[in-house]
């Protein structure tokens, strides 16, 4: 927030908040005002506006030791005396200034604060000149340059943020990513896979041949397993994306992608929401209350699920590893990297494609102008990557151990019951639930190329992805009953019974397709509608049906 | 035949779960949540007590 006179729906709840206008929100007892040391003129206006609200006041000066190393010298004391408030310094990334800050607040218990809502009014444009004209002439007595200022980021600056240079350093990055991704976690992968085998024969040894047996060894081990062995993936990608915001590089990211996300018709703000959005689309979603205009919100909100988020990975991955060849290009281009990099192109392409559709043909309007924060470059913090990598550890682990346990037990079940009759000739898999529910849906899918075991897997798909990918573990297991070399991995059984169209056309279909609940409800409560959550669901199921049509018709043509 | 209870307890857990967490709407759960604990619904809780009628 950067004045009291808000632009998009977050700056006016923090506002309301402040001012105790929030409906079923308190009036805040004290506000503590959290600036950027490095920055400090912009926030100085803010902290003259909040001081006319008449709540008792905090100034937390943050990023202090960045300040101090670019050679600002800040007079704390001289900073309190011209405002006339409590002036704390931070690190919040550290320990740093916290007891204080908190020492200061707990001196604050004994004011009084206004009662209820306050009655401030917007300053009019002579009152914001005279708090522009005070904010430089208190900087001037607390603030002053010592030493030289770090010349690093300027220096770097004129190579990434060069408008070709940059884009292609930028292309390069995200490209080395997935290449690491699928070169370094090979062995892990491995590791897990054997791990996940030796439980199945461990359980078979144990426990005698039955319906419990069948369920750890097919629903859990294999459905379970099938996901989770691509945690080292994930982690991967992830230390990468941490690595970079770490060093400071992803707000630059962001300023080279404004030009072509203005070409699309989307807000420079719609960045951070989209890049959000790689990891999970429900944070994405949230993260576009940061947009002010509210067709601009919408744009970002409708195409952000078509970013490749983490539950993408399992499924592009498990098809990759089936059906590319693990061989390098001129000696030095993983293959399967290059697939993945190409699945990812294809998700931020369509989501550019579709915001142009939405705000050059049904909402043309003025692109409002974007103004970025460009942070110094930093060495990334140890400590900061491995809590972020162990965060998203974490993530993955418990959706593994809660939604996808769940559903993989449920689907054994639906997939083992009824068992098959006497005489029967076919998998018992033919006479359950699962299998006269996928083939009864197989002819809407046979077009695109899918059969009756995707069409299983499809279905609990839709509440998470990769749960799709722990059915099909789940569905190929009890289809191969007791043949070990066949269960020994999925990816095999895959290659043995799909053809490449069809698994080209799968991975069409999850570059648009809607398979995600929680996204949708998430979209609902976001813009109070259920016209926009349903609007995303058709649109997209749209562009998968006839996006896996298509490449497998397409893939046919070409005699893959 | 202690193969078969297990399984189907185990499976019956699973489906109480799902249909708890994933297919009950958040809503709704939440005013479960309040039934259970036997706190006030929404329309009882001012009480006249708040912070700033103290």
């Amino acid at each position: 927030m950067r004045q009291d006179r808000a632009r998009s729906p977050d700056e006016a709840i923090t506002r309301d908040v402040v001012l105790g206008r929030q409906a079923g929100e308190p009036a805040p007892d004290a506000v503590v005002c959290v600036a950027d040391a490095t920055n400090l003129r912009q926030v100085l206006r803010l902290v003259l506006e909040l001081k006319r609200v008449g709540r008792p006041l905090i100034l937390a000066v943050n990023m202090f030791d960045i300040a101090r190393h670019r050679g600002l010298e800040i007079d704390l004391d001289a900073l309190a005396n011209a405002l006339a408030i409590p002036v704390v310094p931070s690190v919040a990334v550290r320990k740093g200034g916290t007891l204080e800050l908190m020492r200061k607040l707990d001196g604050l218990a004994d004011v009084t604060s206004a009662p209820g809502s306050s009655d401030w009014t917007e300053p009019s444009t002579a009152e914001i000149r005279d708090a522009h004209r005070e904010a430089d002439r208190i900087l001037q007595l607390a603030v002053r340059r010592s030493g030289r200022p770090a010349v690093w980021t300027a220096r770097l600056d004129r190579v990434l943020l060069h408008p070709v240079a940059g884009v292609v350093i930028l292309l390069a990055v995200l490209f080395l990513m997935f290449q690491a991704v699928f070169s370094w976690a090979t062995p892990a992968m491995e590791l897990i896979k054997d791990g996940f085998a030796w439980l199945g024969a461990l359980v078979a040894t144990t426990l005698p041949a039955g319906m419990l047996r069948s369920l750890i060894a097919d629903g859990v081990i294999a459905g379970v397993g099938s996901v989770l062995v691509f945690l080292p993936q994930i982690l991967i990608l992830f230390t990468f994306i941490i690595l970079l915001e770490d060093f400071g590089y992803m707000a630059r990211a962001a300023f080279l992608m404004d030009r072509v996300m203005g070409g699309a018709g989307l807000h420079g703000r719609a960045f951070i929401p989209l890049l959000s959005s790689f990891a999970c689309a429900i944070p994405g979603v949230m993260a576009t209350r940061v947009i002010e205009n509210r067709r601009d919100r919408l744009a970002t909100i409708l195409v952000a699920p078509l970013m490749t988020c983490s539950a993408r990975i399992p499924v592009y991955t498990l098809i990759i590893s089936a059906f590319v060849p693990q061989r390098t290009l001129a000696g030095v281009i993983d293959f399967q990297g290059l697939v993945m990099f190409g699945l990812y192109a294809a998700g931020i392409l369509s989501a550019l494609g579709v915001a142009l559709v939405l705000k050059r043909v049904f909402w043309r309007g003025e692109v409002e102008p974007f103004l970025l924060e460009l942070p110094n470059y930093k060495l990334p913090d140890p400590k900061n990557v491995v809590m972020g990598v162990v965060q998203r550890a974490n993530i993955f682990l418990r959706r593994a151990g809660t939604i996808i346990l769940a559903m993989m037990i449920l689907i054994w079940f639906l997939s083992s019951v009824p068992g098959a009759p006497e005489g029967a000739t076919e998998p018992a898999i033919n006479y359950s639930i699962a299998g006269t529910v996928g083939h009864a849906i197989a002819p809407v899918l046979e077009p695109v190329g899918f059969n009756w075991q995707i069409a299983i897997a499809l279905i609990p798909g839709l509440a998470a992805r990769e749960v799709a990918v722990a059915a099909l573990g789940t569905v190929y297991a009890i289809s191969a009953g007791g043949d070990e070399a066949m269960r020994s991995t999925l990816a095999g059984t895959l290659a043995a019974q799909w053809s490449l169209p069809t698994a080209l056309a799968l991975l069409a279909w999850y570059i648009f397709a809607p398979q995600c609940a929680a996204t949708l409800g998430v979209v609902r409560r976001e813009t109070n509608s259920w016209r926009w959550p349903i609007f995303l669901f058709a649109y997209m199921i749209t562009l998968a049906y006839l996006g896996a049509f298509m490449t497998f018709h397409g893939a046919h043509a070409l005699g893959l | 035949m202690w193969q078969n209870l297990a399984s189907y307890l185990i499976v019956a857990a699973a489906a109480v779960w799902v249909a708890w967490s994933v297919l009950l709407p958040r809503a709704w759960r939440e005013r479960v949540r309040t039934r259970l604990s036997g706190a006030p619904r929404d329309g009882d809780t001012d009480c006249g007590c708040g912070r700033d009628n103290a």
